[in-house]
């Protein structure tokens, strides 16, 4: 299974800072949660969309699952909802997800759990982040290679039967990787491990990042206020 | 059962977070050290129970193995599933950073109920508990996304009933697969499921009274 990911394609949104681009990331989301003016909603998303243009491909395949929650909103417009507010909810959900696709998404998971540490988030929630995310891939591989075997044997099968057999692959892929998670873990504490990552590459503060998160605040109070 | 970014009014953002808050530390303070990379391959395999396809008839759906984390990790399953849910966001846009408190607290309370319905089924009825328990989570979650979208605006009500309508086929399908699992777990590693036994005080040698 291949996860396509996102890539910062201008140096200039490359060199901020985690916390920077984190922060006004929240802030520009909330701007948009608050804003009235779909105009401010819309030039937002057309900022956001700039630096994505690029990635289009990756970009339009993550806004499909963003507009799942939409699904149901627009078909209750014959039910009594405003179009209008449909309309907007619309462009809310999509602004949101093209400023967290711009700034956020693209970071790698060793600067985002830096950024959590920098943020003061709870040491056990950052070890947590780290292991998942290692774990994830060592599940992606168990899994498709039990599914293969599982095709590979049965081919299809009533729906039934494949219910059952979808079980057991994860049952089993469940078992086998907490007897090797739990090896793992015991092999690390072995070699001093005492249940932090430290980080070696130290967040700097520079005067961009500070013109960047002023210019985030002043758009966002700017879009709520007006 | 992910909320999206810019659905949810800030009030009820904000109650979102704040719930979440207490149920994270709640569950990083029950949760001991050496139970981290535990918790951390459950947290991983709900990420990827939202990306296995489950046939249904003509279409498919996707599982969310709430049930199971539940039982699997009591307390801890709400710092599990918050990581879970972040790595969505990050990696799949399933989601969002904004209502990850809402979604933690939906998807939360969806995986307390299911353990919750699991343990008050005999333990020899097995596959009976896991579906109760599975189809009991679905439902709590589900009930608890209509409730948000509702209280954000009560104009989203007839979308929220559909959402809840909607998801009443894919509780029936969790708790069926709940099921076989449970019992597949218990027929290979009967202990796996149980919770952990409490510390007692050891028996003295010396039961002599004085």
């Amino acid at each position: 299974m291949y996860l396509d990911r996102l890539e910062f394609t201008h140096d200039a949104l490359r060199r901020l800072d985690g916390r920077c681009r984190v922060i006004s990331a929240l802030v520009l989301i909330i701007a948009v949660v608050y804003a009235k003016s779909p105009y401010f909603i819309t030039g937002l998303a057309v900022l956001s969309a700039v630096p994505l243009v690029k990635d289009i491909r990756i970009t339009m395949a993550r806004l499909l699952p963003v507009n799942l929650i939409l699904v149901p909103i627009w078909l209750s417009v014959p039910f009594g909802l405003d179009a209008a507010a449909a309309l907007r909810y619309t462009l809310r959900v999509n602004a949101a997800a093209l400023l967290a696709m711009s700034l956020v998404v693209p970071m790698r998971i060793q600067a985002i759990s830096r950024t959590l540490a920098a943020l003061k988030t709870p040491r056990k929630l950052i070890t947590l982040f780290v292991l998942t995310h290692r774990y994830l891939f060592v599940l992606i591989e168990g899994l498709a290679t039990a599914l293969t075997s599982m095709r590979l044997r049965g081919g299809r099968q009533r729906m039934l039967g494949e219910w059952k057999a979808l079980s057991h692959v994860f049952a089993a892929t469940l078992v086998k990787s907490a007897d090797r998670s739990d090896r793992v873990f015991q092999a690390m504490t072995a070699r001093g491990f005492t249940g932090t990552f430290p980080s070696i590459r130290l967040a700097g503060w520079h005067i961009r990042d500070a013109l960047f998160l002023t210019g985030a605040l002043t758009a966002a109070v700017c879009g709520m206020v007006l | 059962m992910h909320i999206s970014e810019g659905v949810l009014s800030p009030p009820v953002l904000a109650a979102g977070w704040a719930l979440a808050a207490g149920g994270l530390a709640a569950g990083l303070k029950k949760t001991e050290p050496d139970k981290l990379p535990r918790t951390a391959l459950v947290s991983a395999a709900l990420f990827l129970a939202s990306l296995v396809h489950v046939p249904l008839g003509p279409s498919s759906i996707h599982l969310t193995l709430l049930g199971i984390a539940g039982l699997l990790l009591g307390w801890s399953v709400i710092p599990a599933l918050f990581i879970a849910l972040l790595l969505q966001a990050l990696l799949f846009q399933f989601g969002g950073f904004l209502s990850l408190g809402v979604n933690t607290v939906v998807m939360g309370s969806a995986a307390m109920t299911g353990s919750l319905v699991f343990r008050m089924i005999p333990a020899r009825r097995r596959f009976a508990g896991a579906f109760c328990g599975g189809f009991a989570a679905i439902i709590t979650g589900t009930a608890l996304v209509s409730a948000a979208l509702f209280l954000s605006d009560p104009g989203l009500k007839p979308a929220a009933a559909l959402l809840f309508a909607a998801n009443i086929p894919l509780a029936l399908v969790e708790g069926v697969l709940s099921g076989f699992i449970a019992a597949i777990l218990a027929k290979t590693l009967p202990g796996f499921l149980d919770p952990a036994p409490k510390h007692t005080a050891p028996e003295t040698a010396d039961k002599r009274t004085r």
